[in-house]
C-alpha cells in the first residue's frame, strides 16, 4: 500500500477539491487501520460557523509529513456546551489540540451592523465584555483539557459607517476590534498552552474582500471560501507539525543561480549576479532571508557541483555576499552527485535526513533527491528566480512553538563541532581525546523548564534510542508527576561549549526491587563521548541506593537502532529473554559499574 | 461545444468523487450518494470559477439534476 507520502510525491494535490478526496481517502484508510503512517495527533475544532471540509483538508495536508489527525469537529454554534459540560465529547476525545474559531460576525450580531448606535463608551464596554468572554472559555478548556489551545483572533472589519471619517473617532470601530486582538495576544503571550491564532492576518493574507463568499455565507453560513480552506489548514497544520516535531532543521543549498545568479565556473566573481541590481537583488534578498532563518536557529549547508576554489572565492570575498563561511555547519563542493553528498553531509551534521530542505534549482537534481531520498523535502525552486524569496516565506517547514535553548545555540553547536573534530585529529587516541575535552555531565530529573525539550528527544532520536518510545509533552508530565516513575536527562557541556540537554532515561521504579529502564536515549549530538555509561552509571547507583537488586534492560529493534543493539551486552548486563525483535536484560545490583573516571558529573 | 461538456462533466466527477461515465443529465443527489449538501455547495463554488459565473441563491435552489446544472451554464452564456 502507498504511504501518504508516496501519495503526495506523485502528484501534490493543488486545490480545494483534490485536498478533499485525498483526506476522505485516509480517512477510509485508516478506519480500515490500512495506513502507515508514523504519528498520529488529535485536533478538536469549536467553532462559530461551519468548519465543512476542513477536516478531511488538514488530514490529507498532514500526511505529508507523516501525520494522521484525527480530527473531531463539533457542531458548529456549539463551542460553549462543548466547553462548559465537562461531560462532553470535546473532552473525552483527548484533544492534542483544540483549535476554537470563533468570528466576529457571529458574536458581534448587533455591534457589528450597529456600531455607532453606541456610545464611545459603548464600543469600549463591547470590548471589555469581549475580552472577558474568550478568556471565560479559554480558562474553562484549559482548567479541564490540557491540551494546546489555539485561539482565532478576530477579523478588524474593513467596512465601518463613518466611512472614511472612521479613524477621527475619539474610540473608534475598527479601534475596538483591534484592542480586542492586541489583548488577547498579550494575555498569552507567556502561556504555552495557548496561542492566538492570527486569524485577521490570515483574513489580511488572503484579502479581506476574497475570503468571504456572500452566497455560500447566506446558504451554509461558511465562513472562509472553501478555496482559502487549504491555505487556513496549512496555518493549521504548522502548530501541529511543531506539536509533533516535524519542524526541519537544516537548508542545504546549491551555489550557482542558487545563493547568486550566473554559473561562476563560467562567469568568474565578477560575473556573477548579487547585490542591488534587478538581476542580483534577488539573490541578496534570498541570502538575507536565509541568514534569518539560520539566526533563529536553522543549520545551513552547500552540496554544489563546482571547482571548490572557484565558489570560495565567491563566498570569502564576494562584497554582496550576505552569507558568509561561518555559516554553513557543512559544505559539499564537489563533482560528486547530489545524493551522495547529502548522505555525507547528514552524517557529518548529524542530523536525519527527515530534517533537510534541499534547495536547487536544476529539475535533474531535486528529481534524483526526490526519488532516492524521500525523507528529504526538496523545494520546487521556481525558474523565476524573483520568486525565491516568496518560496522561502511560504514554506511551513521551520515552525517552532517556543524556541529551546538548543534552537537558539544549534549554530554555535555546529561550528563547536568542527573544532572538536579537528583536536580528534589532532590527539591521539580516543581516551586522550575525550579527557581533552573536559567533558562535564550535569544529571537531572525532569522539570517544567526541560520537558519539552524532553519530549523533542523521545520524538527526534533515531539511532541511540534502546526502545524507541515516542512521547508528548503531556506524557512526560505525567511520568514526571507519578512516583513509580524517573525522568533522567543529562546535559553535557565541554571546552568547546553547551550541547544543552542530549540523553535521557525514563525508569520504571514501581517494583522496588527491579527497576527497568523503559528509554534510554542520546542525541546523535554526542553520541561517542561515553555520555551514556555516566547516565547508566548513574541509574545503577541509585538503584543500589535504593536497595533495588536488578536493573533491568529492553532493546526494541527498530529500523534504525542498530547501533545499538549490542548496548547492554557491552555494559555487563545479562541476556534473559529475547525474541526476533526485542530483547530483555539485567544488571545485578551487587556487580560494580564503571564509568569513566575522567568525565566529571554533577546531579542536580 | 463538446470541450464545455467534457469539462462539466470532469468537475462533477471530481467533486463528487464518482466515474465520468457514470454521469448523466439525469444524475442527481436522489441517484448519487455522495451528492450532498456541502458537496452541492463545492459544486457551486468550482462551477462559478471554472465557468467564470456568478449563480444566485435562487439559482442554486432550482438545481435539482445534471440537465439543471446545464441549463443554469446555458442562462449564463456557456455554451453546450
Amino acid at each position: 500500500m502507498d504511504t501518504p507520502v508516496k501519495v503526495f510525491n506523485k502528484r501534490s494535490p493543488d486545490g480545494f477539491i483534490d485536498f478533499l478526496s485525498l483526506g476522505k481517502k485516509l480517512e477510509i484508510l485508516n478506519s480500515q487501520d490500512k495506513l502507515k503512517i508514523d504519528s498520529s495527533i488529535n485536533v478538536a475544532i469549536l467553532s462559530s460557523s461551519s468548519m465543512n471540509g476542513v477536516s478531511s483538508v488538514l488530514t490529507a495536508q498532514c500526511s505529508s509529513f507523516n501525520v494522521f489527525s484525527n480530527i473531531y469537529v463539533a457542531e458548529y454554534g456549539q463551542y460553549a456546551q462543548e466547553i462548559f459540560n465537562s461531560e462532553s465529547r470535546l473532552y473525552s476525545f483527548n484533544a492534542d489540540l483544540i483549535i476554537i474559531n470563533i468570528d466576529f460576525k457571529s458574536i458581534a450580531e448587533g455591534y457589528g451592523f450597529l456600531p455607532y448606535k453606541e456610545t464611545e463608551e459603548g464600543r469600549k464596554s463591547w470590548l471589555n465584555e469581549t475580552i472577558v468572554f474568550f478568556e471565560g472559555l479559554v480558562s474553562e478548556v484549559t482548567r479541564k483539557s490540557s491540551a494546546k489551545v489555539l485561539l482565532h483572533n478576530l477579523e478588524v472589519p474593513v467596512y465601518s459607517p463613518m466611512g472614511i471619517i472612521e479613524n477621527k473617532e475619539t474610540y473608534g470601530f475598527f479601534e475596538s476590534v483591534e484592542d480586542v486582538n492586541r489583548e488577547l495576544r498579550d494575555k498569552y503571550k507567556l502561556s504555552n498552552q495557548v496561542f492566538i491564532f492570527d486569524f485577521n492576518g490570515f483574513c489580511s493574507r488572503i484579502g479581506k474582500a476574497n475570503v468571504l463568499d456572500y452566497k455560500m455565507y447566506y446558504l451554509a453560513d461558511i465562513k472562509v471560501k472553501t478555496h482559502f480552506i487549504p491555505d487556513l489548514c496549512s496555518d493549521y497544520s504548522k502548530y501541529i507539525q511543531s506539536l509533533l516535531y516535524k519542524t526541519k532543521k537544516c537548508i542545504v543549498l546549491d551555489l550557482d543561480n542558487t545563493l547568486w545568479g550566473g554559473i561562476v565556473g563560467e562567469v568568474g566573481i565578477e560575473g556573477v549576479h548579487l547585490g542591488p541590481t534587478p538581476e542580483g537583488r534577488p539573490f541578496l534578498e534570498f541570502q538575507k532571508k536565509l541568514l534569518a532563518l539560520h539566526s533563529k536557529g536553522i543549520i545551513l549547508a552547500i552540496n554544489s557541483k563546482n571547482n571548490e576554489d572557484d565558489a570560495m572565492e565567491v563566498i570569502k570575498n564576494h562584497p554582496y555576499m550576505v552569507l558568509t563561511e561561518e555559516c554553513f555547519a557543512a559544505t559539499r563542493i564537489n563533482w560528486d552527485d547530489k545524493v551522495s553528498n547529502l548522505k555525507s553531509l547528514v552524517e557529518e551534521i548529524s542530523i536525519g535526513l527527515d530534517s533537510i530542505v534541499f534547495f536547487d534549482d536544476d529539475q535533474m537534481n531535486r528529481d534524483m533527491v526526490r526519488t532516492l531520498l524521500p525523507e528529504v523535502s526538496v523545494v520546487e525552486l521556481p525558474k523565476d528566480f524573483s520568486l525565491y524569496v516568496d518560496t522561502l516565506e511560504s514554506l511551513n517547514y521551520f515552525e517552532i512553538l517556543s524556541l529551546s535553548y538548543e534552537d537558539t545555540q544549534r549554530n554555535k553547536m555546529y561550528q563547536s563541532e568542527k573544532k572538536r573534530k579537528k583536536l580528534l585529529k589532532n590527539t591521539q587516541t580516543l581516551p586522550n581525546y575525550l579527557r581533552s575535552l573536559n567533558l562535564s555531565i550535569y544529571i537531572e530529573e525532569a522539570k517544567k523548564t526541560t520537558i519539552p525539550r524532553i519530549a523533542q528527544l523521545t520524538q527526534k532520536t533515531n539511532q541511540f534510542n534502546l526502545t524507541t518510545q515516542r512521547h508528548t509533552e503531556k506524557s512526560i508530565q505525567v511520568l514526571a508527576n507519578n512516583n513509580d516513575f524517573r525522568v533522567i536527562s543529562i546535559r553535557v557541556t565541554d571546552k568547546f561549549g553547551d550541547n544543552g540537554i542530549t540523553g535521557l532515561a525514563i525508569i520504571s521504579i514501581k517494583d522496588a526491587i527491579s527497576w527497568q529502564i523503559e528509554t534510554f536515549l542520546l542525541s546523535c549530538r554526542i553520541i561517542g563521548r561515553k555520555a551514556e555509561e555516566v547516565l547508566l552509571a548513574y541509574l545503577i547507583n541509585e538503584a543500589k541506593a535504593h536497595n533495588a537488586k536488578f536493573v533491568y534492560g529492553y532493546f526494541v529493534e527498530s529500523k534504525k537502532n542498530s547501533l545499538v543493539k549490542d548496548f547492554y551486552s557491552i555494559n555487563g548486563f545479562e541476556k534473559i529473554d529475547s525474541t526476533a525483535q526485542e530483547s530483555t536484560w539485567r544488571f545485578d545490583t551487587k556487580n560494580d559499574y564503571k564509568c569513566p573516571s575522567y568525565i566529571k558529573y554533577k546531579v542536580l | 461545444m463538446t470541450s464545455n461538456n467534457q469539462k462539466l462533466i470532469t468537475l462533477i466527477s471530481s467533486v463528487l468523487n464518482i466515474d465520468e461515465n457514470s454521469i448523466n443529465n439525469e444524475t442527481s443527489p436522489e441517484n448519487t450518494e455522495s451528492w450532498d449538501s456541502f458537496n452541492a455547495l463545492v459544486m457551486v463554488s468550482e462551477l462559478e470559477s471554472q465557468f467564470e459565473v456568478q449563480f444566485s441563491i435562487d439559482e442554486v435552489y432550482s438545481v435539482l439534476n445534471v440537465k439543471d446544472i446545464k441549463n443554469a451554464l446555458i442562462k449564463h452564456g456557456t455554451i453546450f
